[in-house]
């Protein structure tokens, strides 16, 4: 008798003629192993059981999922609070910018130009690794949670099409209730004044409607198409990705644009940044 | 529940009566969370799993062709999901449950107190010797042990031969049985046999 063959017979994997063959060869040592097998399987398939919400819960996140692929347009979840300080690293490079054109190029709208917000000035800038990718480009949108209603794009061309000066007196903007992300459709955000088309001819994303989002932060020399943020569960479009940590202790990964719009469509916090592009970037937190 | 019986309720859930899923959950949740808690030894993270592969398991359900039993799809879903996370999470070798953390007590009635302290006093040693294992003959056992699946099913899971599954059960098995030996514990039960004249 083999030594897998004790084992096989308890579960059951032996052939009727193998059964036989264990049965007739087996000693009081094998009696006894036998036992001890039969208190491990035991032992190893005792488990409590799951709470007692658990099946209330499955059947509520399986109904929720049902009806989100179900309703379209999808009412994301804004948390714009997340969004600050990327809104706000992007805008000090864009100041940083359009400062250091006008003084390197002599450009004679440098008198006029305005200065950025103090509560951009001192923005946490620890979205340095995106800054690098979008500081090329022009910037529309807006959004932050102070309720700031400031042109990027224009900053630094007209003082005309420039305001700060609502930032404390004007209410919070309502989040805007962006449909999926690969549904074009014409985006407030993307209603660059004339002085920007003239600086940026060239770009599409500033003349071409981008598709509303949680933020827009139109950049057409920008590396991703789209930055998704998650926390908490993986959702399953995301399992077959491999994770990367990155620095500062979350993880990354990149995904095609069509994965960046199914989680787009899920209601994950999503900043469009550059439509051309094909990569999306997914920053995954706990 | 029978495979027929499942292929029709998941025939009704993709027909859009999707509250006939709940059969399925309620059918197979204690099997998927007692083997997500036995490879995790994490209670939230057992749930957080199992919860995640009912939802998955939903959503691809269109995938499902009814060729393997659906429990067996799920318990593999589990199985890869559950490795995927440790390795992940760098948590191998796995952990010792906290006490608190996986307590739990199936009491049999006819039994006396010394018995069921010996009874546990068995369970904590196996579970202590199942820690002792390497990591592949440990899963193998536990997916077989908590879900009853056959050589062939886990060879599929793993994607190992048959042989390979049956040689590594019967090693993790042996193991442990000697672990039990070293530790005390089949000389402790066998003294209590003698002492009740069994």
């Amino acid at each position: 008798m083999k030594r897998e063959d004790l084992s096989g017979y308890i579960d059951g994997e032996l052939s009727d003629a193998q059964r036989i063959q264990v049965e007739r060869a087996l000693t009081d040592e094998d009696a006894e192993k036998l036992q001890t097998y039969k208190q491990i399987t035991e032992s190893v398939s005792e488990a409590p059981k799951p709470p007692q919400s658990f099946t209330s819960s499955v059947m509520q996140y399986v109904i929720q999922q049902t009806e989100s692929v179900n309703n379209v347009p999808i009412k994301h979840k804004h948390t714009f609070a997340r969004f600050v300080p990327v809104a706000a690293g992007l805008v000090l490079v864009v100041g940083i910018a359009l400062f250091a054109n006008s003084f390197l190029f002599g450009n004679d709208k440098s008198a006029n130009a305005p200065q950025l917000p103090p509560e951009y000035a001192t923005a946490n800038t620890s979205e340095s690794d995106y800054e690098s990718s979008l500081d090329k480009g022009i910037v529309t949108g807006a959004g932050t949670e102070e309720g700031a209603s400031f042109d990027y794009a224009n900053a630094g061309s007209s003082t005309d099409e420039y305001s700060t000066d609502s930032v404390a007196d004007e209410p919070k903007p309502v989040a805007p209730q962006a449909t999926s992300v690969p549904e074009a459709a014409p985006a407030e955000a993307a209603t660059p004044a004339d002085d920007a088309k003239t600086d940026t001819p060239e770009s599409p994303a500033a003349a071409a409607p981008a598709p509303p989002a949680n933020i827009e932060i139109a950049d057409a020399n920008a590396q991703f198409y789209a930055i998704i943020y998650v926390t908490g569960e993986l959702p399953p479009a995301l399992s077959s990705y491999p994770l990367e940590p990155s620095e500062r202790g979350d993880a990354e990964l990149q995904i095609p644009r069509e994965v960046a719009d199914e989680l787009a469509a899920l209601g994950y916090e999503t900043v469009s940044v550059n439509p051309d592009s094909e990569t999306a970037l997914v920053i995954y937190s706990k | 529940m029978t495979h027929e019986e499942e292929m029709v309720i998941i025939a009704k859930v993709l027909a859009g009566e999707h509250n006939a899923y709940e059969q399925l959950v309620l059918a197979h949740q204690d099997k998927i969370y007692g083997l997500a808690l036995k490879l995790l030894h994490n209670a939230q993270d057992a749930e957080d799993i199992a919860q995640e592969v009912f939802v998955k398991a939903f959503t691809g359900l269109q995938a499902y062709r009814g060729e393997a039993r659906f429990s067996v799809w799920l318990y593999r879903m589990t199985y890869n999901m559950c490795i995927d996370r440790t390795r992940r999470a760098k948590r191998a070798p796995l952990q010792m449950p906290h006490a608190e953390e996986v307590e739990f007590d199936i009491k049999d009635p006819s039994l006396t107190p010394e018995e069921l302290l010996l009874q546990r006093e068995t369970r904590d040693a196996i579970e202590r010797g199942l820690q002792t294992l390497p990591q592949n003959q440990r899963e193998i056992l536990i997916l077989r042990e908590v879900t009853g699946m056959s050589y062939a099913d886990i060879a599929a899971t793993l994607g190992i031969g048959e042989g390979t599954v049956k040689s590594r059960i019967s090693r993790a098995r042996d193991a442990l049985v000697e672990y039990l030996k070293r530790d005390g514990t089949i000389s402790r039960a066998k003294r209590h046999k003698r002492g009740k004249g069994e």
